[in-house]
């Protein structure tokens, strides 16, 4: 199929060269250009000193280089506090959901059970319910979580886990849509290993570590892309949660430079390029899994 | 599988009847399930089942978080369909997701679709593409408030290279929604893209190309062909990028706090200022409610049309 | 795909994310156990570099110098989300043990119960000297007979102008008066290509704070010898004439004379309008001074303030800045000792002189920072008016926050729009 593919699409393009092709080419780079141009825009005005940024006219590439920002930005922002306390948050959400997403989906794909169907078309339309409607239940859910920051066991007399990089966690120990996602992965793996490996006296625990968790990588890699996507970009959550400077988010740590007084453009970019270097990076090196990761492959049953 | 099970009892020698026992139950598909099921679940109920419905009963009382909930029947959803500015939350996050998931949506399919054949560079294309995705709406946000900036932004500067006075968008009432919904749709494409390319991958080749050999021209096929053949995956899309418009805080937050004239005022930015500008619980949850419903029904809507579809 | 995860690389994974975990969750700690002695923290909202420094190299080294042991965690923030984030704080009840608070805190603070009243403190402390503090001021911070803050910035505004400007339009003395003030905006205003290249009068600046055109509003209400509320403060009083005359007045500038642009125009970084030559004057408060000398010294000798014009009266609004104490504090005296560091004499003048924010200490009046300019701001305190001492004011601003863009921009005739914010306003009142 695959050869085929290139195989027409290659005559294709060689035959009647062309115009279609340009056409399409010059359509797609200026989508991109439009695409991309917020961040190029973003990183002109981080190096930038202050009297270009408010100059007359526009300028891409400064005249003279202003790394100031960045280091203004670093400091004020308490940049590396920023930083540990959103990888904390953002590697714990990666491991329980790719953790707890592949258990729940080994379990929907492959085991049969009492109320099986029940439970996972409860699930799956709670997948529908935006985060943002729970926002007071899930608040209060954290303010009276028991045995945590002073409660007692009812969940009275204490703070919960609100200030605690606990509290901000916990709503993304666990996505609905990773459980689907894997589910769906694992309904199209081939029986025949697991069944072999069960003759061979493999308990099912084993089969699910042995066989399938080795083999998921792919979907491991989008689940893990979307987890580290969403917690990293989190904003409303932690807004609410949080309280002490010493807890912040660095997507909390961005308004810093949004003051009444006016805003500091400069080192606020500068920050905003620290925020999303990583993200960037991460999704280059994850990006391979993307397509492969059966994202619609739901949609086809 | 009893096979399995004696088998292994064979190996390890020792035909005790309840290490046996145990051995089936700890491998039989019931406790399995339960093993691997019961935390997700208890935290997915704890998180997103529980509260739906305890947000139903908030939504009848008025709670200021230092009293307990008093009951008061429908006040709260008498407010939210009375008052005016409540009610416009509800006809602006309408607004938004009509004026942006159209266009947002075709773009997307457009996009895939040019950049699912072999060309070259489609990898790194596919990327830029997928950038603002990946940017968090915080980033997103400040980086579009620079752009729109009356007086020192990009947008206005090109606006004045073809001889367009400067406007000011984010305060301009006609404007404010709309440039959110640029910045929405900026910020969506490359996710929507990445499902329509998947889709597209499940499009058999030689439709197309049979079409293509009977003289259809690109455009053709694509609307005939492409296009009906991938309407679940429009749908999912739709219904997925609506709901992604209805929670959509952070731009609200950053750019307009709902204004200029409430123009900006969407439903979960009413539910903001209701709970935490206010301490009115219960009219949140009541507006909460209301966009749950709302939601709900046009997802149902969504698969009541993709499942007649494949029916015919 | 191509390489299968081994269960070794799974389990690597694992580890390395949950060691990453646990080190950034003790790298957390050390932040809550640093002394022995009273732990304080404290939320700021005015935040700028100087008050920073002021701050972390001045007053909380000397409050620890002279109470060993004790430390001051602060937590710096901005208005914009400050009143959502204290909220969230006391429901969460994890609060600051001292916190700034805005103009209209103190009645909601007093009704929700959330600030201990320091009335006892006060009374027992001579050498802090309360009496030094205006009378105005202790007014706006004792909710019937309790006094729940303590001021620590008036933010009083009046009329900033560019001399240099208005001789150059032949205008050679400050306006006083409504007719007098259009006259010199008319005469320095130039309209460009592109609308304004110079405001003759800068209204709001074109940010998306919704306080940002009712607050000047306000200052005209005042002027007109109008009120927001009615005495006692169970009705909108916007609906009266003397409301009608302030918004109709702005409605004329900015529509029939043009002299001045809705929305405004945009400070450019930290030049304010008036500052970057933008506008010929504006209603601002000591901060116009600091911003013209840090960052456009060279207008320090053409931009000045002169006393509040006069209306139907002479009147401006104060907006008064406070400290509360948290009802959550576990240490309410010992808060208190924070509390009275930072708002006695010499503390609050290293506060005041490092943003040059107006004090609210009479024996600070001549304290050396306070330049002759500042003292012109400081005199039309007598003219001030503060806000109504009612709950729930935060809410009742949003509907004329809508209904003052609705009339400036010429989309609702004033009175509509008046009679329609104090229709919304009522309904809040009573629905308290």
């Amino acid at each position: 199929m695959a050869t085929l593919r290139a195989n027409t699409d290659g005559t294709f393009s060689r035959r009647e060269a062309s115009l279609p092709l340009i056409l399409t080419y010059i359509f797609l780079i200026i989508g991109a250009i439009v695409m991309i141009m917020p961040f190029v825009w973003m990183v002109s005005t981080s190096i930038k000193p202050d009297r270009e940024i408010f100059g007359d006219s526009i300028r891409w590439i400064p005249t003279e280089l202003d790394l100031q920002n960045y280091s203004d930005a670093f400091e004020q922002t308490n940049m590396p506090r920023l930083f540990v306390n959103t990888v904390a948050v953002t590697a714990v959400a990666v491991a329980s959901q790719v953790l707890l997403g592949s258990m729940a989906g080994y379990a929907f794909a492959r085991l049969h059970f009492r109320g099986k169907m029940l439970i996972f078309f409860t699930l799956l339309t709670t997948m529908m319910v935006p985060f943002e409607v729970l926002i007071i239940p899930v608040f209060l859910l954290i303010k009276f979580f028991p045995l945590a920051g002073g409660n007692d066991i009812l969940g009275q007399g204490g703070t919960g886990l609100i200030n605690t990089l606990g509290g901000v966690m916990f709503p993304n120990f666990v996505s609905v849509f990773g459980v689907f996602l894997f589910r769906q992965f694992y309904l199209n793996f081939p029986k025949e290993i697991e069944e072999a490996a069960i003759v061979d006296g493999c308990s099912r625990v084993g089969v699910y570590w042995r066989i399938l968790i080795p083999n998921s990588k792919p979907v491991m890699g989008t689940m893990a892309l979307f987890a580290f996507l969403w917690s990293w970009n989190d904003f409303l959550w932690p807004l609410v949660v949080v309280k002490e400077d010493s807890l912040k988010t660095i997507q909390l740590g961005l308004s810093v430079f949004d003051q009444e007084q006016g805003t500091a453009w400069a080192e606020l970019m500068a920050a905003s390029v620290m925020a999303v270097v990583p993200v960037i990076l991460l999704y280059i090196f994850l990006q391979r899994f993307l397509v492969s990761g059966g994202l619609t492959s739901g949609l086809k049953g | 599988m009893n096979l399995a099970v004696s088998k292994r009892v064979d190996w390890e020698g020792q035909r005790t009847d309840w290490r046996d026992r145990l051995y089936r139950f700890y491998n039989s598909q019931a406790f399995v399930a339960f093993l691997f099921l019961l935390v997700p679940v208890l935290l997915l109920a704890a998180l997103k089942i529980w509260p739906v419905f305890y947000n139903l009963y908030l939504s009848f009382t008025r709670y200021e978080l230092f009293e307990p909930p008093r009951f008061v029947g429908l006040k709260n959803y008498k407010y939210v369909f009375t008052n005016k500015t409540a009610f416009q939350s509800i006809i602006n996050t309408l607004l938004f997701t009509i004026e942006a998931v159209p266009v947002g949506t075709a773009l997307a399919l457009i996009i895939a679709k040019l950049l699912d054949q072999s060309i070259r560079g489609r990898v790194f294309l596919r990327t830029l593409y997928y950038l603002p995705v990946v940017s968090s709406v915080v980033v997103s946000a400040m980086i579009w408030r620079w752009i729109y900036s009356p007086q020192h932004g990009l947008l206005n500067y090109f606006l004045g290279l073809v001889g367009i006075p400067p406007q000011h968008w984010l305060n301009d009432p006609n404007l404010a929604l709309i440039s959110l919904v640029i910045v929405t749709i900026w910020g969506s494409i490359g996710s929507n893209m990445v499902i329509f390319l998947a889709g597209l991958q499940d499009i058999p080749r030689d439709v197309i190309e049979a079409a293509r050999v009977d003289g259809a021209s690109p455009v053709q096929s694509f609307l005939r062909i492409t296009v009906p053949l991938m309407r679940p995956v429009i749908l999912f899309v739709v219904v997925t990028f609506t709901i992604g418009i209805f929670r959509n805080f952070g731009l609200i937050f950053m750019l307009t706090q709902g204004g200029p004239f409430n123009r900006t005022n969407t439903m979960v930015w009413e539910v903001y200022q209701n709970v935490f500008g206010y301490l009115r619980l219960g009219r949140g949850a009541a507006i909460s409610v209301v966009m749950l419903v709302i939601v709900l029904i046009l997802t149902l809507i969504s698969f009541r049309v993709l499942r007649e579809r494949q029916g015919a | 795909m191509n390489k299968k995860l081994s269960r070794r690389d799974f389990l690597k994974i694992a580890a390395t994310s949950s060691t990453a975990t646990g080190i950034a969750l003790l790298g957390l700690q050390p932040i809550a156990a640093q002394a022995d002695g009273v732990e304080f923290s404290l939320a700021m909202v005015d935040w700028s570099d100087p008050v920073q420094t002021a701050f972390e190299e001045t007053i909380l080294p000397r409050f620890v110098e002279e109470n060993p042991g004790s430390s001051v965690t602060v937590n710096w923030t901005n208005w914009g989300r400050y009143n959502e984030e204290m909220t969230t704080a006391f429901a969460s009840g994890v609060t600051p043990d001292v916190f700034q608070g805005g103009a209209v805190w103190a009645p909601q603070m007093a009704r929700r119960n959330w600030a201990v009243p320091l009335n006892d403190f006060i009374n027992a402390d001579a050498e802090w000297d309360w009496d030094d503090f205006p009378a105005g001021l202790q007014a706006d911070v004792t909710i019937r007979g309790d006094i729940v803050a303590v001021p620590y910035r008036q933010d009083l505004r009046t009329l900033w102008y560019n001399k240099e400007m208005l001789a150059d339009a032949g205008i050679d003395a400050a306006p006083t008066t409504w007719d007098e003030f259009l006259a010199a905006a008319q005469a320095t205003t130039v309209h460009g290509d592109n609308g304004f290249d110079v405001e003759g009068y800068h209204f709001s600046d074109a940010s998306g704070n919704w306080q940002r055109d009712w607050q000047p509003f306000l200052m005209w209400v005042h002027m007109a010898d109008g009120q927001f509320l009615s005495d006692d403060l169970s009705s909108c009083a916007l609906d009266q004439p003397e409301a009608l005359e302030a918004l109709e007045w702005l409605v004329a500038l900015v529509r029939e004379h043009e002299v001045t642009s809705y929305p405004g125009l945009d400070p450019q970084g930290d030049l304010n309008v008036l500052a970057g030559r933008n506008a010929a004057m504006q209603l601002s408060s000591a901060d116009m001074e600091r911003v013209i000398n840090l960052y456009a010294p060279d207008e320090a000798e053409t931009i000045y303030p002169t006393l509040p014009l006069t209306g139907n009266v002479q009147a401006t609004h104060s907006w008064v800045n406070k400290f509360f104490i948290s009802s959550q504090t576990p240490d309410a005296t010992a808060s208190w000792g924070l509390l009275r560091f930072m708002t006695r004499q010499d503390m609050l003048e290293v506060y005041s002189a490092s943003n040059n924010n107006t004090p609210p200490r009479l024996s600070l009046l001549e304290a050396d920072y306070m330049s002759e300019k500042h003292k012109v701001v400081l005199e039309s305190a007598v003219y001030a008016r503060t806000f109504p001492q009612h709950h729930n004011l935060i809410a009742l601003f949003r509907p004329i926050a809508a209904e003052l863009e609705q009339a400036l921009s010429g989309n609702k005739p004033a009175a509509d729009a008046l009679v329609d914010a104090t229709a919304a306003i009522n309904e809040i009142l009573e629905d308290d």
